[in-house]
């Protein structure tokens, strides 16, 4: 294969000068004539059903142009969820948690609008609340939604033989594992803003969104809207979104009320509000391996209840992806899993980088290290005793994964040598731990698409466009597409433009979530542009007047291969291709591109290949644990990832090290803690939810394994979430290691810490 | 966003005084903002007359003289950090600035704002309890001296009485055989503290000639461990001493449970950092 030009180079972001100036526009940036501002009244009970609402103070405010009631939304639209679960509308008539939506308000400002919130009476009955998820699944236990026995849905996986697998094992190793509510917090919190013209009936909505096609299906659905008449946009910035902002009654209350008064209404979340909103689930799983005398396991059980707070949100689609990937990067022929999505008064819990994988990958790789400690076994020797080999490729897993590459006992040979095996300090330990990602995914039963599509233009100048529907959530994708384009076309990188997420100008896309964008948007700009390859070289054989094949592209010309002098410019093929006639040849330069990967839904039975790749990550960390006070130190990080190919391996490391230091705020700080007599959390803020900074964080070394794999076009997978994923559990057994206490709770705080080493 | 207060930015202290006198218990003193403007965007404090003081020039000097430092109310955190004089006199201050909050918080906030506001975790309160700093109040009535450790009465709640602000603190040198410092636990590294501890020990023939511990985050207020430091008095510096004077520290706090850790771990940390505090200080005047 011929050398890359722009693929797997440290290519510049293109919009670096954008974001360095402050030039870059993000959604709060942007203001129409005329625009209001909508703010929500939010229920200070957890359940609490709405008796009445009077907002006749409200209404006399000078300056207020709208009340939502939830009566109106009720009646007008229809209630939104992002599975099969359609449990929420914009504005509720009855409160589930601290902090839902009951009645909104637009103002000629934002400060009329939040005193215009608090002249709004509500007469609220409250009704018990129920906060824990075990306590929840009761029967007697409040009930949160009607016709939902006992709070719960459920979903299961069943692969192989599950009792044969245990009865055939040495060894049985179970233990019950708790992970935290962990908030995303994005710096820039969920904003809207929202234009319905009453003249031509169309809405236009600019949103720091996902998802831009998903959320117009969503709006039309919502508002009773033709999806022509909807426009959703993401301006060039984004400053992150982590998974929440795929999903959010926010876009719809903007919308409504711009339906409502004729203007432009926009709407921003505070920092305490996104964190009363969305969520990662919390989980308690009971997991259970049983282990052959050789080391190998040969059945894996889990019973994992996710705590989904008050809406359903994305809590089916997490289940069904935590149960696929409970697995791991392991060869286990026995798998049965119980998920229970269980309703409580809190926060939703909703999508949120790893989708459930997190979860399940603490559990099982907290387990692996304990059940090889008590076996006497070397951890790592355990699992490489499990590992998916070079050798066993094709492998499909017991669940119906195919895994065409897979280099994750490479990333756990580099992980662990790149972290050292110098003699340890006294309280200094090494973790390690293992993960298997996912590349998007079909990740509900029924659910068959993963799409993306793309469109290339090569215009007289000697540029080109790329149109994609997909969207940078601030992670260097549309650098990395364009890179693509630059590479098919041979043109430079600064002749690329992308024009992104806008629903009236680019194609469909599913969005940035799943780590996909790379893969499945990268695939379809790949096709778009070899599309547009073949035509510009139809365009230069005629002018050169040489058969398409003897030609080739490259530094903004296209020559014939083996006569380079004769050539001509990209911009010369794209003049004469728009506006002379040569032999027949008229029209534009464009071409076109979809992609949808050969993956399946999952069955009744929870399996079924669901991606079109599957990434793998090992992380090995060297902590030093203060047995007077608890407190873990990072001394050493590394991070092995499988990523197929890296596009833009500097963009790979941002991705893979912005992700573990999220991955370490889980395993070490984060998590909402709830009052269990008010329903409201005591940290929904920065004072007391703690995030790592630099301050807290090593120096994260990110190795890159590349396995070129043989499904996707460039051999790329996804790596946005792996960090996330695998950190959590890397650090508990660390500091196992380090001072052997095993905490199975996330977070692992010196307080954890203490106190099982006082119960030592 | 509260928005309904008058705004008055004084030139001097007279200024500020009578406009204290004037709106008394409706004026709120604005210095850094740190803590005041994030309580009125959420609607927490609804201030009617807002009396900005970071124009009054004596407030935001720092002056060493005749032996004494003192410190303007309106001083911000950074500036104490920056200052050679406190740095090589006072350098249990430096060491409590540079684990304040962050560097952005650290350029708005002032000393005088932090004691104000009384918080049972502040920084600032322990190294200037153990200085033994003198803290003087102003009102259109004249000026009055408060010392530190009767200036704090409940979380959030000073001597202060209506009408007056806090002008100045003084602290007197340290004798040259003191060794201070100033030690905090907290969850992240830009964080309130867990605990915290402030210890100044006085050595003479490797004895403890005088201690003083101070201790953040463990009870209503910013405390002394009185007991701990009359166990040290006249003792010999010994591990056994710094051990017993720790658990007996420990044993005078009062700590709570609350999101940010437990009582039973800050009593447990609080003895761990008064004992790392006391050797510390004790190596700082060569003592051991």
């Amino acid at each position: 294969m011929k050398e890359f030009r722009f693929i797997g180079k440290r290519v510049q972001r293109i919009d670096a000068v954008s974001k360095v100036t402050g030039a870059c526009k993000y959604v709060e940036d942007l203001f129409v004539p005329g625009m209001l501002w909508g703010k929500i009244l939010r229920s200070p009970y957890p359940h609490a059903k709405v008796l009445s609402v009077d907002a006749s103070k409200a209404e006399r405010l000078p300056g207020v142009k709208a009340i939502l009631t939830p009566q109106e939304v009720i009646a007008k639209t229809k209630p939104s969820g992002p599975t099969t679960i359609k449990d929420e509308y914009v504005l509720k008539d009855k409160a589930r948690h601290v902090g839902d939506e009951i009645v909104a308000v637009a103002a000629v400002s934002e400060d009329v609008a939040e005193e215009a919130v608090e002249l709004i009476d509500v007469k609220y009955e409250v009704l018990p609340a129920v906060y824990d998820a075990e306590e929840a699944m009761k029967p007697g236990a409040p009930q949160i939604h009607d016709g939902v026995k006992n709070n719960t849905h459920h979903a299961k996986l069943r692969a192989g033989d599950v009792e044969k697998g245990f009865k055939e094992s040495d060894r049985v190793f179970k233990e019950r594992f708790v992970t935290s509510k962990q908030s995303p917090t994005p710096i820039e919190p969920h904003c809207a803003l929202s234009h319905y013209d009453p003249v031509s009936g169309k809405l236009t909505h600019w949103s720091s969104t996902h998802t831009p096609h998903i959320l117009r299906l969503d709006l039309a659905g919502t508002l009773g809207l033709p999806e022509s008449k909807v426009r959703v946009t993401k301006p060039e910035g984004m400053g992150g979104g982590f998974g929440i902002k795929s999903d959010y009654p926010l876009d719809a209350c903007a919308a409504l009320l711009s339906m409502k008064t004729g203007k432009p209404v926009k709407m921003v979340l505070s920092r305490e509000e996104e964190m009363l909103t969305r969520t990662r689930h919390p989980m308690i799983m009971e997991m259970e391996i049983g282990v052959g005398k050789d080391g190998k396991i040969t059945a894996l059980r889990n019973r994992a209840i996710l705590d989904t707070g008050a809406y359903a949100s994305f809590g089916l689609g997490v289940a069904y992806m935590a149960q696929a990937f409970t697995v791991g990067p392991y060869k286990i022929p026995n798998l049965w899993i119980d998920s229970y999505i269980v309703y409580t008064n809190k926060a939703p819990s909703g999508a949120f980088r790893g989708f459930g994988n997190p979860q399940v990958t603490f559990a099982r790789e907290s387990l692996l290290d304990i059940a090889a400690h008590e076996m006497g076994m070397d951890p790592v020797e355990f699992r490489r005793i499990n590992l998916i080999k070079p050798e066993d490729l094709p492998y499909t897993t017991a669940n119906g994964l195919i895994i065409n590459s897979c280099g994750i006992e490479e990333c756990l040979t580099k992980a662990l040598e790149a972290v050292g095996r110098e003699k340890l300090k006294p309280n200094q330990g090494i973790g390690v731990s293992c993960a298997m990602t996912w590349t998007g995914g079909k990740w509900l039963p029924g659910f068959d698409a993963d799409y993306s599509s793309a469109i290339v233009q090569v215009n007289e100048d000697g540029t080109a466009m790329l149109f994609t529907g997909s969207c940078d959530l601030g992670t260097g994708l549309y650098t990395v597409l364009a890179q693509i384009v630059a590479e098919e076309l041979g043109i430079p990188m600064e002749n690329i433009s992308v024009v992104a997420a806008d629903t009236d100008a680019t194609p469909p896309c599913l969005g940035a979530w799943g780590s996909r964008s790379a893969t499945m948007a990268g695939s379809a700009v790949k096709l778009a542009a070899a599309d547009a390859k073949k035509r510009m070289l139809e365009v230069a054989a005629e002018i050169l007047e040489t058969p398409s094949e003897s030609l080739e592209v490259g530094g903004g010309k296209i020559f014939v291969k083996d006569d380079p002098d004769r050539a001509v410019t990209v911009g010369e093929v794209a003049s004469t291709a728009y506006f002379s006639k040569k032999r027949g040849i008229v029209g534009p330069i464009i071409g076109r591109g979809v992609y949808d990967p050969p993956s399946v839904p999952f069955d009744e039975n929870g399996c079924g290949n669901c991606c079109a790749t599957y990434g793998f990550a090992a992380h090995a960390v060297l902590v030093e644990v203060s047995p007077e006070t608890g407190h873990v130190k990072l001394v050493k990080y590394v991070t092995a990832d499988d990523v197929g190919r890296a596009l833009n391996p500097e963009i790979v490391e941002q991705q893979l090290q912005g992700g573990t230091a999220q991955g370490i705020g889980y395993g070490l700080f984060e998590g909402l803690v709830y009052n269990a007599e008010s329903g409201h959390p005591f940290n929904p803020n920065f004072t007391d939810y703690k995030i790592p900074t630099a301050a807290d964080l090593p120096d994260i070394q990110s190795l890159i394994v590349e396995t070129i794999d043989p499904v996707t076009l460039l051999g790329q997978k996804g790596v946005g979430e792996s960090g996330m994923v695998t950190s959590a559990p890397a650090i508990a057994n660390a500091v196992y290691n380090a001072v052997k206490v095993r905490i199975k709770e996330l977070p692992i705080t010196p307080e954890k810490i203490m106190e099982a080493l006082r119960k030592r | 966003m509260w928005a309904g207060f008058e705004y008055f930015k004084p030139a001097t202290l007279k200024e500020a005084c009578l406009l204290l006198a004037k709106y008394k218990s409706e004026a709120t003193v604005f210095a850094g903002g740190t803590d005041l403007l994030v309580s009125m965007r959420t609607g927490g404090t609804k201030p009617r007359y807002l009396i900005d003081i970071k124009a009054i020039p004596e407030l935001s000097r720092i002056k060493y003289e005749n032996e004494q430092l003192t410190i303007g109310a309106a001083v911000t955190i950074n500036a104490l950090a920056q200052s050679d004089v406190i740095g090589k006199k006072f350098d249990i201050i430096t060491e409590a600035t540079k684990v304040f909050a962050s560097v952005q918080i650290r350029n708005r906030a002032t000393i005088g704002g932090n004691l104000c506001r009384a918080s049972p975790s502040s920084d600032m309160v322990p190294p200037l309890l153990v200085l033994d700093a003198m803290l003087t109040a102003i009102s259109d009535k004249g000026e009055r001296d408060i010392p530190i450790k009767d200036f704090f009465i409940g979380p959030e709640r000073t001597s202060l009485e209506q009408g007056e602000m806090l002008k100045e603190i003084r602290v007197p040198t340290p004798p040259q055989n003191m060794g201070a410092t100033f030690l905090k636990v907290r969850r992240t590294g830009v964080d309130l503290a867990v605990v915290n501890v402030a210890v100044a020990v006085e050595l003479s023939e490797n004895k403890f000639k005088d201690v003083k511990i101070s201790l953040g985050a463990v009870a209503p207020t910013p405390m002394r461990a009185l007991k701990a430091e009359a166990l040290l008095k006249g003792e010999a510096c010994t591990d056994e001493n710094i051990e017993r004077a720790a658990e007996m520290a420990s044993s005078e706090t009062s700590p709570i449970t609350d999101v940010r850790s437990t009582a039973e771990y800050r009593r447990e940390v609080s003895r761990v950092l008064v004992k790392r505090a006391l050797k510390n200080a004790i190596q700082k005047v060569g003592g051991r």
